[in-house]
């Protein structure tokens, strides 16, 4: 059952992929990820849509929170109006859900689609959809060597003047990837010291730790998996959020500054108190967001006057 | 890297070659003479190649490439031989032997081995990876490539005397009978080559990858094929004399052949009896080891015994009767 809805088709898709472009293994798993991720964008759209509405209004959060501080039921109700929801993240996680199988289905079609044992090729033999491939003998032995990996085993360069320690270069790209990522798509926290705010926080601790470990342990194809599909992600995310987008500093480890998307700030939603609307304007606006404000402002102008004056005439 | 494990049959020993250890056993009653290595040596893990014998001395492989010989009578290490210097692949090992060399493959490189030292005659470099140990007569080694190639070597050198590409990769160890070249391919075919001069006597079409080498007595050539096909075939032409009706699995191994029987393990852990004139079926049997299945490796027929190792359940190898397909023993390793 689950070798024939999800291995052997990623299998033979390998497969097919890797005699089409010109017999590249990587080539034919970043397609064959990029393809899956076309699968589920109906889903992951909605999952970082509702992530990056929960992120633009992370500046609200925090202003709501510090106007009611010590109210902790009126906060609840502010945030309400303004459309925080936790609830909604919750829908989010089913894309999460569905990777799983995928990421299973893939590591085990990785392993069939390049034997590098016998038993591997014997298993290859039962899963091929022969009929896919009329010149089947020609795509064996599949060639599971790209630049200093052997695409079949877990990743080490091994350097000529340095034979006796391997580095693991996929693995750590695996890791930066993830967390970059996470950072980028994190949603915010109403209250950082709740519980569901600190399991947030050991999740974006432990999650790129475990694909690294993954990525350590396990054939290098499935690193070149892990790192598309995050690239993917992120580019899918940039994309949907292309209007809000601005550049942030993020720190990772080792102390190396990166400069990240991020998503902006949204405006409020009418429904907000009006107490708390006079509360957002805030006092000294950062010249960023004068400068926003204006050609915001002057963009509306131009508009009216090329539809021939003011709405008011 | 996992893979079956494998049987080879001595002058009055079977070894058995099974990751952590080779184990070598009385044909007659399965009872363990000795295994190598004692002390869990960890250059000596992933013994999964088929042991090969010369005189009183076996070459054991390792997938963690190093070869080892060691005695006959008692499994006591002469030499050992280092492979791992090459690292760029990660190929399963293979050994053979000749009259005079010891063949050792790891990853694309074939390394002729002198018996009495283990210090390197030639090696050969390929340019694909090397699943199979190469086939030798007393003028020239044969050596299988996943290339597709077949590549003829002279044994006192090492010089390249002829190649012939063939349809699919080529995974064991070609049969070597008469001054011809048997072997399949993993593209459904079966060859005789001319082991002189390397052109093609016949290719028989079969209906799914040969994988194990045609098994050749008196003027016909037994094989079998990954949809659970056994054919037999005129030696000299090619021309079908019989094929069995598929079998309910895969058949990776060559045939075994004895007493006008001829006897086939399947993946899905059946041994087959046929009759080796019409294919007719004399028993069929699973496998008495619990669970067991992945009968992968090469079937060994001899003095009225027929040994099978099982990949997955409760035995290593199993030996029954030939005629009756009665159990004779059973070995488990200990632990």
């Amino acid at each position: 059952m689950w070798n024939q809805l999800i291995i052997f088709p990623f299998t033979n898709t390998l497969l097919l992929l890797y005699g089409w472009l010109g017999n590249s293994f990587v080539l034919s798993l970043v397609v064959l990820t990029i393809l899956i991720r076309m699968l589920l964008l109906p889903l992951t759209a909605k999952q970082q849509k509702s992530q990056a509405k929960m992120q633009a209004m992370q500046p609200e959060i925090k202003r709501v929170q510090e106007k009611y501080k010590g109210e902790p039921e009126r906060i609840q109700k502010e945030l309400k109006k303004i459309g925080y929801s936790p609830a909604s993240m919750l829908g989010g996680c089913l894309p999460m859900l569905v990777q799983f199988p995928i990421l299973i289905g893939m590591y085990r079609s990785i392993e069939r689609a390049i034997p590098h044992a016998p038993l591997q090729m014997v298993d290859l033999y039962q899963a091929a959809y022969t009929s896919w491939f009329p010149d089947f003998p020609n795509l064996i032995p599949v060639n599971r060597h790209f630049l200093w990996m052997d695409l079949s085993h877990p990743d080490r360069l091994y350097l000529p003047f340095y034979p006796d320690i391997g580095i693991p270069i996929l693995p750590v790209l695996v890791y930066l990837t993830t967390v970059l990522q996470q950072k980028m798509m994190a949603p915010p926290t109403a209250d950082p010291t709740d519980q569901s705010a600190q399991m947030q926080r050991s999740m974006m601790t432990m999650m790129p730790l475990m694909f690294a470990f993954f990525a350590l342990q396990f054939s290098s194809g499935l690193s070149i998996y892990f790192i598309t599909a995050n690239i993917a992600t992120i580019g899918q995310y940039m994309y949907l959020n292309r209007e809000r987008l601005e550049w942030i500093n993020m720190k990772i480890p080792g102390g190396i500054q990166l400069k990240i998307p991020s998503v902006a700030a949204a405006p409020l939603p009418s429904k907000v108190s009006p107490k708390l609307s006079a509360a957002r304007t805030p006092a000294n606006p950062t010249p960023e967001a004068k400068n926003k404000i204006s050609r915001r402002k002057e963009k509306r102008l131009q508009a009216r006057k090329a539809k021939g004056g003011s709405r008011r005439r | 890297m996992m893979s079956w494990p494998n049987a080879t049959l001595g002058a009055d020993t079977l070894m058995v070659s099974h990751n952590t250890a080779v184990y070598a056993l009385s044909p007659k009653n399965g009872s363990l003479r000795w295994q190598f290595p004692l002390d869990g040596d960890s250059s000596a893990s992933k013994l999964y190649a088929a042991p090969a014998h010369l005189q009183d001395l076996v070459l054991l492989g390792s997938d963690s490439k190093h070869a080892f010989a060691v005695k006959i009578e008692n499994g006591q290490e002469l030499w050992h031989f280092d492979a791992t210097g090459n690292r760029a692949g990660t190929a399963p090992t293979s050994v053979s032997a000749s009259a005079q060399l010891l063949f050792f493959t790891a990853d694309n490189t074939l390394h002729a081995l002198r018996p009495s030292t283990g210090i390197p005659a030639w090696t050969f470099q390929s340019e694909e990876e090397l699943w199979a140990a190469p086939a030798a007569d007393d003028k020239r080694v044969y050596l299988p490539g996943m290339d597709h190639r077949l590549i003829a070597l002279d044994i006192n050198s090492g010089a390249q005397l002829w190649q012939r590409e063939l349809d699919g990769a080529l995974a064991d160890t070609p049969n070597l009978s008469n001054g011809v070249l048997y072997l399949g391919s993993l593209a459904k075919h079966a060859y005789a080559i001319d082991a002189v001069s390397g052109s093609m006597k016949w290719r028989f079409d079969a209906a799914g990858w040969v994988w194990g080498s045609p098994t050749v007595s008196g003027n016909r050539a037994y094989f079998a094929d990954l949809d659970g096909n056994v054919y037999a075939v005129e030696a000299e032409t090619g021309r079908v004399h019989w094929q069995s009706l598929p079998l309910e699995s895969a058949v990776r191994g060559s045939p075994a052949f004895d007493n006008d029987t001829v006897f086939v393990a399947t993946d899905g852990g059946f041994l087959y009896a046929l009759d080796a004139i019409n294919g007719n079926q004399r028993w069929g049997l699973q496998v008495d080891s619990n669970n067991a299945d992945r009968l992968l490796a090469d079937p060994i027929a001899r003095d009225g015994l027929v040994y099978v190792t099982a990949m997955n359940g409760e035995y290593l190898i199993m030996a029954y009767h030939q005629d009756s397909g009665q159990l004779a023993w059973q070995f488990k390793p200990e632990g």
